[in-house]
């Protein structure tokens, strides 16, 4: 096995693994309605950012990180940004270290093909319910 | 000799600055007044007014998406040819007032979404279409100050959306609008002090009927 493969086995671990790894549940759900329970890294941080330039102000960034070989093998697709209004986007709901949860949406998906990691940017998301 | 009385009063462009804030503030409360007695929901009518904030969208955080309202003095200048180099000068500044919208992407409630840049860009523009209305207002064309006074006349020269960075995607999507407000107001400056002259007593008086007084002015003086 080479190196790069063993780096993407070795994700079952960095990633998915919530008791050893940085892994942390969390739920998506694609725009057809299938439902993934998944673990990966999560991350919900204040940011300073200034929307004139662009510079770093006052905000939060939300981001999800997941193995791209599970969510292959969960949804048949890799989850992505849906500008389209008429369609539903595809949502991630996971828990910050204190228990709230936070439902989102993918903004932007950005993966990486060379380890197997598929990087999310999240935006705050209002189900109809 | 130095100036002998205190500076203690504000400058035009602070009394104009605040006055901006205030007849927004104001008038967003009077808009959701009448909102609400024409059956409408009044709080498309409110916004939050800062004065000179550095991060005032910081407020989004806390989970109120009232469209943010930022009045601040950006710049003045004063031509020669308005004004004397004695007592008074006519400025015109521009005052900046950035209207930001935050977002939320949702659930369309059918089988689409509403985006949440798309949706912090109409509120940035509903709160720009509030503020410009107001300072437009004919009854604000003196910004409230009695005519003649301090303010000769506003107008909002400039309205500015900023771009999107596509870098940059937070979790709350924001979006401002700039109103640039042009205001042409005087300022003065301390004045010499009077000296009193000599008392001088001058009368005029009417030769053809018999010293019938017309007029007596009396100047105070001293050497």
């Amino acid at each position: 096995m080479g190196l790069r493969q063993v780096a993407e086995a070795d994700l079952a671990y960095t990633l998915e693994d919530p008791v050893c790894g940085g892994g942390w549940p969390i739920t998506i759900t694609a725009p057809d309605g299938t439902v993934g329970t998944l673990t990966g890294l999560s991350g919900d941080i204040g940011e300073v950012i200034d929307p004139d330039t662009g510079q770093a102000v006052s905000g939060r960034a939300c981001h999800a990180s997941l193995r791209k070989s599970t969510l292959l093998s969960t949804f048949g697709e890799l989850p992505k940004a849906i500008s389209d209004e008429s369609q539903k986007p595809w949502v991630v709901e996971f828990t910050d270290i204190g228990g709230e949860a936070f439902l989102f949406k993918i903004i932007d998906q950005r993966p990486d093909r060379t380890l197997g990691i598929v990087s999310f940017t999240l935006t705050f998301y209002e189900d109809a319910n | 000799m130095p100036i002998d009385t205190l500076i203690n009063k504000q400058d035009g462009f602070e009394q104009v600055r605040d006055r901006i804030a205030l007849i927004l503030r104001d008038e967003s409360v009077n808009q959701q007044a009448l909102a609400a007695a024409a059956g409408e929901n009044p709080d498309l009518w409110k916004l939050r007014i800062g004065l000179e904030r550095a991060n005032p969208w910081n407020e989004f955080k806390d989970g109120d998406k009232t469209p943010i309202v930022n009045v601040w003095f950006d710049t003045d200048s004063a031509p020669r040819s308005r004004g004397n180099v004695i007592d008074e000068q006519a400025y015109t500044g521009t005052f900046n007032v950035d209207c930001y919208g935050c977002g939320q992407a949702r659930d369309d409630g059918a089988t689409g979404q509403i985006p949440g840049d798309e949706d912090s860009a109409k509120e940035a523009h509903r709160a720009a279409r509030l503020c410009r209305n107001i300072l437009m207002a004919a009854i604000y064309t003196q910004l409230d100050f009695p005519k003649g006074s301090l303010v000769e006349s506003r107008w909002v020269t400039n309205r500015t959306s900023f771009p999107r960075e596509l870098s940059y995607q937070a979790a709350q999507p924001v979006i401002a609008v700039r109103l640039a407000v042009e205001v042409v107001f005087r300022e003065t400056a301390p004045q010499y002090t009077p000296e009193t002259l000599e008392y001088v007593n001058v009368k005029v008086l009417e030769r053809d009927l018999d010293g019938f007084l017309l007029n007596e002015v009396d100047f105070d003086y001293t050497t």
